[in-house]
């Protein structure tokens, strides 16, 4: 077996315990040789980083009451600090929310409970979501409405598939996929193929991309991302939900998309952009969709059509 | 004049000032004198010698001087044999080398293109969130 295909089979998995951590990583490296001590550290690279994800996602979390994310939202005070793992990822998540003309909000919290509860009511969108970070020397601050109580779900996974890939600059090629959330960065002469799941059927793909490398210094990012309404989905009483929110009406969103994938620069970027479409539906999705930084797009419609954007076509295995 | 003089025999060596005289020997003066043989001429195997360094010595220049080669990796010989009309066979030789990252061919060789690699089979699924790989 090579030195390559022996770490392919390092799919290194999270423990399914129901408390909400990631519940699938993986980290996937190629050495910069097949010799066996380049093999043995590409091998303590992907263990350690997947051990730092976990400790990331430990403190982005909601399930856990002592996660930092609990604690914020936990807290009765109207400025709270918060450490730096927990101010990057909300720094972001305000950028995602420019990025996605406000769809993608982190301040859903209630919204998406009372969904899951199958209570969704436009009441239960907080009337003030505003909410602002302080970063200066002396650390991070966040002000907000008391009460106001944050998810950051998938903005947090792009954002942790993203850094974990910062850690692997010294690896020619390397994959972290943060359920689902996929960093990759790939070099000179490298073609690594990608699978988009089929919701509709457990273990097949709806196509697979087929994604180069370059030869410029630091290899070709991409970031690939997933989002839908397929499997966080609730049912009762001929009512359903899931758990994506359309902060226009505080309820699960109203779509004709049950799936979309983004191809773009980062994961984060693929990830608020793939929620974007599918909480916006197909028509604006494509709009959307239609700008730079994004390398594809695939949309699975209710109707069972698959739309693609222009760009998606040459990376089409 | 003294009588060794007269034989023609070579003087013994003066001794050094301040040097001990040598000991006495008994058989000296006792030892008939006998006359030196021809050594034998020394040229032939000087000139062989020299011809022997000077061989070495372009050998050892030749080795310093000779140009690089553009790769220096070992070639690989592919031989084909082809059958001609007429019957003797045409053994044709081509070398390959295989260029390392920043070699040069040599002018006038001919330069084929690496097959590109082989596409990995799917590496990661990306999914929605909750959904096993």
């Amino acid at each position: 077996m090579s030195a390559v295909a022996m770490l392919f089979s390092d799919l290194v998995a999270a423990p399914a315990d129901g408390t909400g951590r990631l519940r699938t990583v993986g980290v996937h490296l190629r050495p910069v040789d097949g010799r066996m001590d380049a093999v043995l550290r590409a091998r303590r690279s992907a263990w350690s980083t997947f051990h730092r994800i976990e400790a990331w996602a430990d403190r982005l979390t909601r399930f856990s009451t002592t996660s930092d994310l609990a604690r914020l939202n936990a807290s009765p005070a109207e400025r709270v600090a918060v450490r730096p793992t927990l101010a990057a990822t909300l720094d972001w998540a305000r950028q995602a929310q420019s990025l996605s003309g406000g769809i993608v909000d982190v301040a859903l919290l209630d919204a998406r409970l009372a969904a899951e509860a199958l209570g969704s009511r436009p009441d239960a969108l907080p009337v003030d979501r505003g909410w602002s970070m302080d970063r200066g020397r002396r650390g991070s601050h966040i002000r907000r409405s008391p009460g106001l109580r944050f998810d950051l779900d998938g903005v947090a996974k792009g954002w942790l598939a993203d850094r974990a890939l910062a850690r692997l600059d010294e690896f020619p090629g390397a994959v972290v996929d943060a359920d689902g959330d996929v960093a990759i960065r790939l070099g000179h002469g490298q073609r690594w193929r990608f699978g988009v799941a089929d919701p509709r059927s457990c273990g097949q793909d709806l196509l697979v991309l087929d994604l180069v490398g370059s030869d410029r210094a630091g290899g070709r990012r991409f970031g690939l991302a997933t989002s839908g309404t397929s499997i966080h989905r609730w049912m009762r009483d001929g009512r359903i939900a899931h758990h994506l929110i359309d902060p226009r009406t505080g309820a699960s969103a109203r779509t004709d998309v049950v799936q979309a994938t983004v191809l773009a620069r980062t994961a984060r970027e693929a990830e608020a952009l793939a929620k974007t479409a599918v909480i916006l539906g197909s028509d604006a999705a494509l709009e959307v969709l239609d700008r730079p930084g994004v390398d594809g797009a695939i949309l699975l419609t209710e109707a069972g059509d698959l739309l693609l954007t222009p760009g998606t076509l040459r990376w089409l295995a | 004049m003294s009588e060794s003089q007269e034989l023609g025999a070579p003087r013994p060596p003066r001794p050094a000032p301040g040097a001990r005289p040598p000991a006495a020997r008994s058989t000296a003066s006792t030892r008939p004198a006998v006359a030196a043989k021809p050594r034998p001429d020394a040229r032939p195997l000087r000139i062989a010698y020299g011809m022997g360094a000077v061989a070495a010595a372009s050998a050892l220049a030749t080795a310093l001087v000779a140009p690089g080669s553009s790769a220096t990796t070992a070639p690989i010989s592919q031989v084909v044999t082809v059958a001609t009309d007429a019957t003797p066979l045409v053994r044709h030789v081509t070398q390959y080398v295989k260029l390392k990252p920043g070699q040069t061919a040599p002018p006038q060789a001919v330069v084929q293109q690496a097959p590109a690699p082989k596409p990995r089979v799917v590496v990661v699924t990306t999914r929605q969130s909750g959904v096993k790989p």
